[in-house]
This record gives structure tokens, sequence and C-alpha cells, in this order.
């Protein structure tokens, strides 16, 4: 027989013990709260980042839009004053002739318009140095959803280039350009990229992008830069009085004015 | 062991931190990723999908390690190891959802990308199991002291 205050130790220990699992069980579930509540947050925070990403990136390009005027503002800024003929941009009288082969639909085309392209054309061509000639070569296009468009986005520029008007409709379109799996490209868009373009006589530039000699220069376009072995874009070719140099991949801003230094006479 | 999984989250933030910085490097200066895979790296980097409301996901993976190591540095406590835990969950569900996009809207992989994806998927296994860890039932003096006594009694 235990004695009373045996029994009352065995009580006290029952109890403590019964108060201490209950204090575990409570912290357990007050920590499995905790837990929830930070996943939860967590899981916000991730929902509203994707929902930016994908509204921002799912949405077909405005050319209508308010930020599409400050694009077209903003390109004006960069060409205005540089003399232009056909798909040529800058004098006629520069040493280096730049060829770019791109597609109009290929991101990596637009980083190199808004990134290399673009202070080479600020330095380089403003300057008289640098002329650049745009050529085509089908790449993102064909290997998305409608590689029908090819011809007629890139005829649409040079249509604009028959009024000395065709790098400010390629500037655009890299601007404004949407996501390449999409089929982005129809006569809306095309139609509002023209009516960005200042100075360009819609009419005759709606009239001449079905022309099939504009066609016919972009499969020409094509065939000429697979003779030079390009396969991707942007692929660039640099001549000069000293030789030529080729770039097949996106490079920076060095990587083109070093190929120009070695050139240049 | 929670002391060593801090250690290991240390240097997995960190090697996070430099493919970050690297990535953002590249975005920046408008260079070509090194990348094995020909322009795939090149193309994630230059698609619609590398960019959150105009600032380079890059730049945010760059601050996201930096926080991460921000409360690994912090001392050690529950709301330090909640911090950590919040931000990888952050990460890796972001990661999850570029690495999707990567494969089904992009069509190309940047290894860098899957690289810090990676980490990031390690950085939340660990944060996970030192949340858990340290939660667990610690030793309690109470509990020495009245098994031992009840011990010493029945010994004596």
């Amino acid at each position: 027989m235990a004695s009373r205050t045996q029994q009352k130790a065995q009580a006290r220990a029952q109890r403590v013990a019964e108060e201490r699992a209950q204090a575990q069980r409570a912290r357990r579930q007050s920590r499995l709260r905790i837990l929830a509540g930070v996943v939860a947050l967590a899981a916000t925070v991730v929902a509203v980042a994707v929902a930016i990403s994908a509204g921002s990136a799912s949405s077909a390009p405005k050319t209508t839009s308010v930020a599409a005027k400050h694009v077209s503002a903003t390109v004006n800024r960069l060409l205005g004053g540089i003399p232009e003929s056909g798909n040529t941009l800058g004098s006629p009288h520069a040493k280096v002739t730049l060829t770019e082969f791109g597609d109009l639909k290929c991101p990596i085309c637009r980083a190199f318009a808004l990134g290399p392209e673009a202070t080479l054309i600020s330095k380089d061509v403003r300057a008289g140095k640098v002329k650049i000639v745009y050529r085509s070569l089908c790449t993102a296009t064909c290997g998305g959803p409608q590689p029908g468009a090819f011809s007629t986005q890139q005829a649409a520029a040079m249509a604009a280039g028959l009024q000395g008007r065709a790098w400010y409709y390629i500037e655009l379109f890299y601007h404004l350009q949407g996501d390449e799996n999409t089929s982005y490209v129809n006569p809306g868009f095309l139609d509002g990229l023209a009516r960005l373009v200042g100075g360009l006589h819609y009419g005759k530039w709606l009239h001449d992008r079905s022309s099939p000699q504009l066609a016919a220069a972009v499969s020409s376009d094509q065939r000429s830069a697979h003779a030079l072995g390009f396969s991707g874009t942007p692929s660039v070719l640099v001549q000069g009085p000293r030789g030529a140099r080729t770039i097949p991949y996106l490079g920076n801003y060095q990587t083109y004015e070093s190929a120009i230094k070695a050139v240049e006479g | 062991m929670i002391a060593k999984l801090r250690q290991v989250m240390l240097v997995l933030a960190v090697a996070g931190l430099a493919v970050a910085a690297y990535l953002t490097y590249v975005h920046y200066a408008g260079v070509h990723p090194a990348c094995t895979a020909g322009q795939s790296c090149i193309k994630v980097q230059t698609s619609q999908w590398s960019r959150l409301a105009g600032v380079p996901v890059a730049l945010i993976g760059l601050l996201g390690y930096a926080a991460i190591m921000g409360s690994l540095f912090a001392p050690e406590g529950e709301e330090s190891r909640l911090a950590t835990l919040g931000l990888t969950l952050v990460g890796f569900g972001f990661s999850a959802y570029l690495t999707f996009r990567e494969l089904f809207s992009i069509h190309a992989i940047c290894e860098w990308c899957v690289s810090s994806a990676v980490i990031m998927t390690l950085l939340l296994a660990c944060a996970l199991a030192r949340y858990l860890l340290a939660g667990g039932p610690a030793p309690e003096s109470h509990s020495s002291r009245y098994s031992t006594g009840s011990s010493g009694r029945m010994s004596a």
C-alpha cells in the first residue's frame, strides 16, 4: 500500500505530466497555425507575382495605348535626323556597313534592337561612320504558331522603307513586340504600327505591303543569310574597306564596335 | 543539427546569390550568358517572362537571396527561422512558376535559372527541416528531475 505522501506525490507527478503534455500540444498547434499562416502568406505573394507576370505577358501588344505613343516618341528621338533609304539607316557615304539579319518576332532581336543596336545608332550611325541595313531571316516566327506571317510582317516594314520609314516601323515593332508563341501578328497590329510612324502615307503603305516584289525580297534575304552561314537571329555582317566580320549571335556594344574598328579604313 | 542546417543554408544562399548576381550583370551589361545549350539562355533572358512589372527577375532573385542570407544572420530564434522559411517558400513558388514558363511558354531551358531553382528548392527543404526540428520536444529539466527522483527512490 502506498503511503498518503506517496499517493500525493504520484497525483502531483501525473498532474504535472498532463499539464506538460497539454502545454506541448498547445504549443505544437500554435506553431502549426503560424506555419499555415506563413505558407498562406507566401502563396499569396507568389500568386500576386504570377498574376502580374502572366497579365503583362499574355496581353497582346496594343498600338493605340498611351504606352505605344511614348514608344513612338522614343523611336522618333532615336532616329530623328538620320538619313534613311529603303531598308538602310544612315549616311550613304558611311565607310562601314552593318547588315542585320533579323526576325521581327524574335525576342533576341528585340534585345539587340533595344540594347547594343540603339547605342550603335546613337553613336556610330548618327556620326555618319556606320550605316545599318535590315534584312530578313525567319527564326522565331517560323518556330512559332504563325510561320506564314513572316513574309507579311517583314514586307510591312519594307513597305514603310519605300517611303524612307522602314527603321521607324522596325523599331516600333521590336519595342511593342508580343509573345513569340502567340498569333498577335494580324492586320490590326501591322496597321496600328503603321499609324504610329510619323510621315507615313498609310494608303500607299497598305497598297505596297502586299507587293510581290517585297515578298520576293524577303525570300532573297533568307537565301543570302543561308549563303553566309547564318541560321540564328540577330546575325550581323560588318563590312568596310579592310574586309568583313560576321557576328552570328547577340553581342554587347563592344562586340560590334570591335568589328567596326577592324574593318574601317 | 539546427546549427549545421543553418551552415548548409548559408552556403546555398551564397551560391544562389552568385548565380543571381551573374544573371543580373548579364541583363544590365547586355552580354550573352555563358551557356552550353546554344542560345537557350539568351532566349530565356530576353523573353518577356524575364521581367516582373519591368524589374528583371534576376534582380528580384538577387534581392531574395540577400534577404534569405539576412534572415540566416539574424539571431537564432522562432522568428528568424519563420522568416527564412517564408522567404524560401516565396522563392520556391516563383522559381517553380518560372521553370514552368521555360518549359511550356519559352520552350528553352536556361541552366543558370535551373541552378537557381534547384538551390531554392534545397533552401526550402533545409528551412522547413530547421523550423520543424527546432520545435520538437526539447529535453526539459522537469522531466529529467522527476525521472531521476523516481528511480532514485525506487532504488533506495
